[in-house]
């Protein structure tokens, strides 16, 4: 479990976070969505420890990340988007960095080694920067950590491997574990991120699973311009995607790109709609 | 299952296991290579005439040189965010992670740097003798002034230690910069507080028994004693204390600060 109340955070005079809450529950495989600069990065390093918050309270697991406490560290795995790697092979880096992991998964990473083809003669660093990727990627699922947090995880990855990413890490998803993906490959992580969290302006724009965003929301292809009777309506090539309220109950595919679109441009809405949908269920 | 949060002797072997196996082949690179330089002069200087006290002069020199490059640079990884995210996510206490890096980069630098020397100094001698028919010496592990220069080592190496952790780039000449600097502001410090101690306007006041007699005040002997005290405690405790804050305290802002 993850809690995140009044988080706030800013790089020297510039406030980045006034404010910020969120909870994470176990078993769910978050997609974090946001702007460049929206501060993407900046939460995950926060939840790893690696920055420290200048208000608010942060909770990962029952532990303060800046305490960076090695039980704390050896229940979470965070996944940077750019990292080096030693000039040691596979199999040396296991022996020497799963150790610090009491619950470390070695038939898991030897599983995920070989699906990724990964050569295990070859030192790291020599590795190019998808294979790089597909190495620590699955170190982390067999980390065995309960928080694993993936910063662009697709970036450099080939297609093949795209698909073999998504099927590992939705295999090593388990009831006690929480995986956050951060990503601006949103079609890379359709059908495996579930609930989507969008980062805007500071503050937590959007936290709702897809089952509930299917249930208020109908996307469709249209060939006409809504005008103002749409949530959003987005122009293609052979006509509008639209978003509307789902009034009629139909059933409609998520696309997590028009979503994201639709909840920056229409942040107010979209908030008002889902929180009244959420006080109806209660009743 | 409960994990000790603080200090763990298996952590601490993990890390330092992690940082040498981590690192074997720049260090294998590295001792070839001092070796080899080794081996060149010592064959030269014996070609010319036999210089003994080669093998302790090159010891301190590796041991003090050496040991400050590879200081400032240890915690380099820190000041890169693409390798910080990594080393400071490591499922250890900040406790184990500095003792580990001190422990390396004293201890163990010293213990390698004495190892390494005795065995390259004993080679040399054989090759040398086999050559030219003389050497230049072994390195005597007994001699009490090599382990009165480790001592000196240990403790100079906290500051290069908190250079290391302090600046973002250039760690070792900045922090030969700082210290020339910090000795050049004490020595005027000293000089101003000499004045107006001692200070008598006076050209023939530095002449005679007079400075004889200043030489000889307990206030120098007790100066003396405490500059030894703060030499071998306070300085290095400083400059520990210092460094694992500033460690404990490091946070990824695109470079750590």
């Amino acid at each position: 479990m993850v809690t995140v109340d009044s988080l706030s955070f800013g790089y020297g005079k510039t406030r980045l976070f006034d404010g910020l809450d969120l909870a994470l529950e176990p078993g769910n495989i978050y997609g974090l969505l946001g702007m460049n600069g929206a501060g993407k990065t900046t939460l995950l390093r926060l939840l790893a420890g690696l920055l420290f918050p200048t208000g608010g309270s942060l909770s990962v697991l029952g532990n303060v990340p800046a305490r960076r406490s090695p039980e704390f560290l050896a229940d979470i795995y965070y996944v940077p988007e750019e990292f080096t790697l030693p000039a040691i092979t596979l199999g040396r880096y296991e022996k020497l960095y799963a150790p610090f992991y009491p619950r470390f998964d070695h038939a898991l990473f030897a599983d995920c080694a070989r699906e990724f083809d990964l050569d295990g003669k070859k030192p790291l660093n020599a590795f190019s920067y998808g294979q790089k990727k597909k190495f620590i990627v699955s170190f982390a699922l067999a980390s065995g950590a309960r928080l694993v947090l993936l910063d662009e995880p697709t970036n450099g990855l080939d297609i093949p491997s795209k698909s073999l990413f998504r099927r590992i890490v939705a295999r090593s998803l388990s009831s006690e574990r929480i995986f956050v993906i951060s990503t601006h490959q949103v079609r890379d992580m359709e059908s495996l991120i579930d609930p989507i969290i969008i980062l805007d302006s500071g503050l937590i724009a959007f936290n709702q699973p897809l089952m509930r965003v299917a249930e208020r929301l109908s996307i469709t292809e249209e060939a006409e311009d809504p005008g103002e009777g749409a949530i959003y309506a987005e122009k293609g090539v052979t006509g509008f995607t639209v978003v509307r309220e789902n009034v009629d109950g139909s059933d409609s595919t998520i696309n997590l790109e028009v979503l994201f679109n639709a909840v920056i441009s229409n942040r107010e809405r979209m908030g008002r709609m889902f929180e009244e949908g959420a006080s109806r269920e209660d009743q | 299952m409960k994990i000790n949060d603080f200090f763990s002797f298996r952590r601490l072997w993990l890390l330092v296991k992690r940082d040498v196996l981590g690192a074997h082949r720049a260090i294998t690179l590295t001792s070839l290579t001092v070796m080899g330089v080794y081996l060149v002069i010592s064959g030269l200087l014996a070609f010319r005439d036999a210089h003994v006290g080669f093998p302790k002069f090159a010891f301190e020199l590796i041991l003090t040189l050496g040991g400050m490059i590879v200081t400032s640079r240890s915690f380099s990884e820190l000041y890169r965010p693409e390798s910080a995210s990594l080393y400071l996510t490591l499922p250890a206490s900040t406790l184990e992670k500095f003792v580990g890096r001190f422990l390396l980069l004293t201890v163990g630098w010293s213990a390698f740097a004495l190892a390494g020397m005795i065995v390259v100094s004993a080679l040399s001698q054989v090759l040398n003798l086999f050559l030219f028919g003389q050497g230049t010496g072994l390195l005597n592990p007994f001699d009490a002034e090599i382990w009165s220069r480790i001592g000196m080592f240990i403790v100079m190496d906290t500051l290069f230690l908190a250079g290391a952790l302090y600046f973002r780039k250039n760690h070792l000449v900045k922090t030969l910069l700082s210290v020339v600097s910090f000795f050049f502001v004490l020595a005027a410090v000293a000089m101003f507080g000499f004045f107006l101690l001692f200070g008598r306007g006076d050209a023939n006041y530095w002449a005679g028994e007079y400075t004889q007699r200043i030489r000889l005040m307990p206030f120098f002997e007790s100066l003396k004693i405490a500059a030894q005290v703060f030499c071998w405690s306070v300085f290095p405790a400083f400059w520990l204390v210092f460094s694992f804050f500033r460690l404990k305290e490091a946070q990824i802002r695109n470079a750590v600060q």
